[in-house]
């Protein structure tokens, strides 16, 4: 049926666009919110499969209710209790309990709960048998369910209809060797997991991520900047304490406060998020960040609760004290730490970087500016460091039109190569070079690094001359061996 | 300059240079200038030199002991770009350069060996703080013992630039600032003084050729330009414009012969020098005679007669 013809059936339709994705995350986040009744909270696994798949998902959630019943006076009060703040959050849905992940799944999605003992009709238990009587009454529940209940696949489904299978009963009569060869080993699988004559199966639980947070609320609206001060502090330490216990830093570092308005009864908060330079869990280094935006923050008619979270948090590597009396941790200063967190929250967290090696001859790959906070903490081993390089390197070289005895000698003359038009400048004139040139340097020959796999635009050889020009200047020019070319890439100003 | 000071620039000048180290190391902090406190805590200056050397390494001295901790320098320089073409600026200058040496014309006329140089010299600790991305230096082409302990500022607005050189010169546990200074007003000058007066830093400040006439309170002025070198080395000729911090007989107009020194494999590990001063070549301080603006009237000949006078 198109949306169209959906629409003329009945006007007042809503019609919402399916997404996969948001539906798992609205489960994950509901089954976040699970917790609060079992410690082990899974999603079904068939729904986070058909969710990948752009498929209407499967939408069930399991818990491992084991010994949770007791907590809450009986696992049908549990699952009422459950189910009466899902509907307040404006979900619908059924629970079923089983002794079986199978049999629990069947029972919450199976619609007709008549022959089940319960005071809601939404929640379907079937008690763990007493007596053999008990045992044979879940056998025939579990008998009368209709097969879709055995969580298969369509396929499967329809091969089962054809042969005039619809009940677990009919799959039962059958023997097993020729279920197995008919319709496939996990066809038995999940009759067994229904009955519970397999291995328990395994739920993979949810993690709630840990919320690294600490917070004061105030007895009234306060405005004393000290006093907030306090509090934030005091909030800050707290986190500290926490993170440190682990060896874990603060990277990012989000203060909430929430006001009271002018009209003395509405509340809004407003948030600041800080970025650290380097994850750390010193409560007097986060509170030096924090304290000139909380004194120029709008308090309103006064603060009602404050609160500190890490939202990115990484790993600190203790100090460990060294024999060596200097210890080449210039930029790990307490000082200079101090002055990077100022500068990244001012300037922003790309404009603050440092010089990092690569393991490359080519010049304008071995080394790199990362940015400060992607950085690595530790120096990585050691790399050929060529300290000759000029102070000066362009992006792209720039062509050159040279003079030189032979091609492979240095140039004696030079000038920019005149591509197009000529230029009207004095970049058209020829350039003497003088003698001599950096000895020690040139010719230097850097092949091109073909383990790097660029054969769409593979690199050529170049060959490296260090030139003086007639003013002075020293460049440094190559020649790429395979065309004869020449380019200027840099200048030693 | 006190007797303490003369006393270790005569040891100097006797040959003795190692056991003058210790002596700067030890004693006579209080008469010495800060300048020459900070060229003792160089190993490079005093390690590996014999008799021959001495003159080159008092020059050395000499030229290092204007450009004193707890001031800010200033350096002048024509663009080095080989002729006057205008070149647009690179493309990756606009957005991202991350992962490859940036550059370009735009760059030129920031002496770059010379603050790199510097930098290194000021001391072997500290972090050195490159602030304004015309005078960051190809990462490729910073000594090790720099790299290590650099950090890049990228900042654009000229405020934001001078605020950013203020914190970083009054940073304890940074040992230089290194800032694109262009654009900047006599009062903006004097807070990056003081902040470095404070800090007890070096303040390396970069201004275009242009500003010469304008007013600072900087503790140096320079002006740089490349000089045609015999020995295949660059060199550049520095002339001193202005001059606050030390007594008038280093005063200004007087000229320095610099030359790019290579230590071999390796190149500089610790902190010694990039550069030394080439001491036939010093010129006197009689910089009135000729062109007053120095070596930036005229390149070209400006430059030959600066090696003129060297090598006569």
């Amino acid at each position: 049926m198109s949306v169209t013809h959906a629409r003329v059936l009945a006007p007042d339709l809503l019609v919402h666009d399916l997404d996969p994705r948001r539906d798992l995350l609205a489960l994950e986040r509901a089954a976040r919110w699970m917790h609060a009744w079992s410690p082990i909270v899974a999603i079904d696994p068939d729904s986070v499969r058909t969710g990948a798949e752009l498929m209407p998902a499967s939408d069930a959630l399991m818990l491992d209710i084991t010994g949770c019943g007791r907590l809450f006076g009986g696992e049908e009060r549990l699952a009422g209790r459950l189910l009466r703040r899902l509907v307040r959050r404006g979900f619908d849905a059924r629970v079923g309990i089983a002794s079986t992940v199978g049999a629990a799944w069947a029972m919450a999605h199976h619609r007709h709960h008549t022959d089940v003992g319960s005071s809601d009709a939404r929640i379907a238990r079937l008690p763990e048998p007493a007596d053999e009587a008990s045992r044979r009454a879940m056998m025939r529940t579990l008998e009368d369910l209709p097969l879709a209940m055995l969580r298969l696949d369509v396929d499967t489904l329809e091969t089962m209809d054809e042969l005039g299978l619809t009940t677990v009963r009919d799959l039962r009569r059958l023997t097993r060797g020729h279920v197995a060869a008919r319709l496939g080993r996990h066809v038995l699988e999940r009759l067994d997991q229904l009955f519970g004559t397999a291995a328990p199966e395994t739920l993979t639980p949810v993690r709630v991520p840990e919320r690294l947070r600490a917070e004061r609320s105030l007895a009234g609206p306060v405005t004393d900047p000290h006093i907030i001060g306090l509090c934030v502090r005091g909030c800050l330490e707290r986190l500290c304490r926490t993170l440190g216990a682990t060896d874990r830093g603060v990277l990012r570092l989000r203060v909430t406060l929430t006001r009271l308005l002018a009209d003395a009864r509405s509340h809004d908060t407003t948030r600041r998020d800080f970025l650290l330079a380097r994850a750390s869990h010193n409560a007097g280094r986060l509170w030096s960040l924090v304290r000139p935006r909380l004194e120029r923050a709008h308090l309103a008619l006064g603060l009602e609760k404050v609160e500190v979270e890490a939202l990115s948090v990484r790993r600190v590597r203790g100090e460990q004290a060294t024999l060596r009396v200097s210890a080449p941790a210039a930029i790990d200063a307490p000082g200079v730490q101090e002055l990077a967190d100022t500068l990244l929250n001012r300037l922003g967290a790309s404009s603050l970087r440092r010089a990092e090696l690569r393991e490359s001859h080519v010049p304008e790959r071995a080394a790199s500016l990362v940015p400060w906070h992607r950085s690595a903490d530790t120096p990585r081993r050691e790399v050929m460091w060529h300290t000759h390089r000029p102070a000066l390197l362009l992006d792209t070289p720039r062509r050159l039109d040279v003079l030189a005895l032979t091609p492979d000698h240095p140039p004696t003359r030079w000038r920019f190569a005149q591509l197009g038009e000529p230029a009207p400048d004095r970049s058209a004139t020829w350039r003497e070079v003088r003698r001599p040139a950096i000895p020690t340097l040139s010719p230097e020959r850097i092949a091109s690094e073909w383990w790097r796999g660029e054969m769409t635009r593979p690199e050529r050889t170049r060959e490296y001359h260090a030139i003086q020009d007639e003013s002075g200047v020293f460049l440094w020019v190559f020649r790429e061996i395979e065309t004869g070319r020449w380019f200027l890439h840099g200048l030693w100003t | 300059m006190s007797l303490e000071a003369q006393a270790i620039r005569t040891l100097l000048h006797s040959g003795r240079v190692s056991t003058a180290a210790q002596v700067f190391g030890t004693g006579a902090s209080g008469g010495l200038q800060t300048g020459e406190m900070a060229c003792s805590s160089t190993p490079g200056l005093a390690i590996g030199m014999d008799g021959a050397d001495v003159g080159e390494a008092a020059a050395t001295r000499e030229w290092m002991s204007l450009l004193c901790a707890g001031a800010t320098h200033e350096w002048l320089c024509e663009s080095m770009w080989p002729c006057e073409q205008q070149v647009a600026p690179p493309q990756a200058m606009q957005k991202d350069m991350q992962g490859v040496g940036w550059g370009g014309v735009v760059g030129a006329d920031v002496p770059l060996s010379l603050l790199m140089s510097l930098a290194l010299g000021v001391g072997t600790e500290g972090a050195v703080v490159w602030v304004g991305r015309r005078v960051w230096p190809a990462p490729a082409s910073l000594p090790r013992a720099l790299a290590q302990r650099s950090l890049l500022v990228e900042v654009d607005e000229t405020a934001t630039r001078v605020w950013a050189i203020e914190q970083a010169l009054r940073t304890p546990g940074v040992s230089a600032v290194v800032g694109d200074a262009r654009g900047l007003s006599t009062a903006q000058s004097r807070r990056l003084q003081l902040a470095a007066e404070a800090g007890r830093t070096v303040g390396l400040l970069s201004r275009s050729v242009s500003e010469r006439r304008q007013l600072s309170a900087a503790g140096t002025r320079w002006m740089v330009a490349p000089v045609p070198s015999e020995t295949g080395l660059p060199r550049w000729g520095v002339e001193l414009l202005r001059c606050k911090v030390a007594a008038r007989t280093l005063g200004q107009g007087r000229r320095w012969v610099l030359e790019r020194m290579w230590t071999g494999h390796n190149g500089a590990s610790h902190g010694s020098l990039l550069v030394r001063v080439v001491p036939g070549l010093v010129g006197g301080s009689g910089a009135g005679d000729d062109a007053p603006c120095g070596w930036s009237s005229h390149r070209g000949e400006s430059r030959a007669g600066i090696g003129r006078r060297g090598v006569g």
